[in-house]
């Protein structure tokens, strides 16, 4: 599974559902999970954007696919970036540069 | 404890020193560690940002100030997002925030004997129970003045309050007043819990509590300065919360601009031991030994800023402090000698 950092903010339609429907923010997990991928994190952030997720999708297809349907609703704005641990990126670098030497 | 999420963009010369040496991508994560940041997530990105670091740490303060501390030679921007935990976020859309309040009835004296009553329910049972024992120092200091005053305490634990209460002689304790919190201790309808929908006019009427908004302006000032106009004593952590570090945190300006304002002496109560019985976020509660050390009453001269009206309570509480740190208890003692 590849990880992907979900930055999203709400519209005025997004807000106003929210303050109406707060249980809206777990069915759309549910959503999410019916679509093949996996919120492994999420956060209600204050500053630029209003939630922060961190989620697994097997690829980018399916990522593709979920942005496509939430952001269709015209509840919140999304940018999706894929995402790799840290860890692991410098272990692929330090492994490039050797193989290249 | 509070989670953050810091978003970063690397500059041209970052992303050299990266290629060049790709263990310059922990820097972030290192130097948040310093600064006691717990990181739970750290990630390389593609696209808008480079780097998403979650971590946790235990105030915005530090938070903003590990982030400014790093010596960010790969960054060229960082955002800094406070985060709440999705479910509490949902808990707290769901939440009845408008609080109940404050009772000016409190000081009748029908509410006065109620409480006097209701004393040992409420407060003494679980000071004689926990805090074995429950040495007290410096008494004799609330002798030094007549008329009311504002007692001020560190505050790392909600059983302070029994501490300073309890550390108290009769004719303070008798006519005090604690600030509480109105988000937490004074919700309409309990918050929406139904086994709280009593709790303002209770903390009102047994508690002898009144709530502070926070961030309210000096406009949450004004029932303080009614209940000293009508000769009552307050009780208040100038913390402003419960702190979780070794070190105090920052305090808020209220009690600085009620003493000048009102004229009345700050007698600071240095307390020790209270975070051991019962430290913040625990439901558990540990007997343990507690300590009181009631500082000399502090006096504010004509035309002093509030600035440093807050330095000098904060100094009259920090001096003990730190002697307890250094020297243990009893060395928060007002009078102690080495």
């Amino acid at each position: 599974m590849a990880t992907y950092i979900m930055l999203s903010n709400l519209t005025d339609e997004g807000r106003k559902t929210l303050k109406v429907r707060p249980e809206r923010l777990h069915e759309v997990n549910k959503e999410i999970e019916s679509m093949g991928a996996r919120v492994t994190a999420q956060f209600a952030t204050m500053g630029g954007y209003d939630f922060v997720n961190i989620i697994e999708a097997p690829t980018n297809e399916v990522m593709a696919r979920l942005t496509v349907e939430l952001g269709s609703r015209g509840t919140i704005k999304i940018t999706t970036l894929p995402a790799m641990g840290v860890d692991e990126f410098v272990e692929m670098l330090g492994a490039d540069s050797t193989s290249s030497s | 404890m509070p989670a953050y999420i810091l978003l970063a963009r690397h500059s041209k010369d970052g992303q050299r020193e990266i290629a060049r040496d790709p263990e310059n991508l922990k820097n972030i994560r290192q130097t948040l560690e310093e600064w006691e940041a717990t990181i739970l997530g750290d990630f390389y990105l593609m696209g808008e940002w480079d780097h998403c670091t979650v971590f946790e740490v235990s105030d915005n303060f530090r938070a903003q100030k590990a982030v400014l501390h790093q010596e960010f030679t790969e960054t060229e921007e960082e955002l800094l997002l406070p985060a709440i935990d999705l479910d509490l976020f949902e808990q707290l859309l769901k939440k009845e925030i408008r609080t109940d309040g404050p009772h000016e009835w409190q000081i009748t004296w029908w509410a006065r004997l109620a409480r006097l009553a209701m004393r040992w329910y409420q407060y003494d049972r679980w000071i004689w129970k926990y805090f074995k024992p429950f040495h007290i120092t410096g008494k004799e200091n609330f002798s030094k003045f007549r008329g009311n005053c504002i007692v001020v305490a560190n505050h790392t634990s909600h059983f302070d309050s029994l501490a300073l209460l309890g550390c108290l002689p009769n004719r303070i304790r008798s006519n005090i007043y604690m600030g509480a919190a109105a988000d937490r201790w004074f919700l309409r309808n309990g918050g929406g819990r139904k086994e709280l929908e009593l709790q303002p006019w209770y903390n009102s009427l047994v508690g002898g509590s009144f709530p502070i908004r926070r961030g309210g302006g000096s406009a949450t000032l004004d029932y303080s300065k009614w209940l000293l106009d009508k000769g009552a004593n307050l009780g208040i952590f100038p913390e402003g919360t419960r702190s979780t570090s070794r070190h105090m945190a920052r305090f808020k300006h209220g009690v600085s601009i009620l003493a000048l304002e009102k004229k009345v002496p700050v007698v600071p109560v240095y307390l020790n031991g209270v975070s051991a019985i019962r430290p913040k976020g625990s439901r558990e509660i540990q007997p343990g030994p507690v300590w009181a050390h009631i500082q000399e009453p502090v006096y504010f001269d004509e035309g002093m800023e509030v600035p440093d009206a807050t330095r000098t309570i904060f100094e009259a509480l920090n001096t003990p402090h730190q002697r307890a740190l250094e020297h243990g208890s009893e060395a928060g003692q007002w009078n102690w000698q080495p």
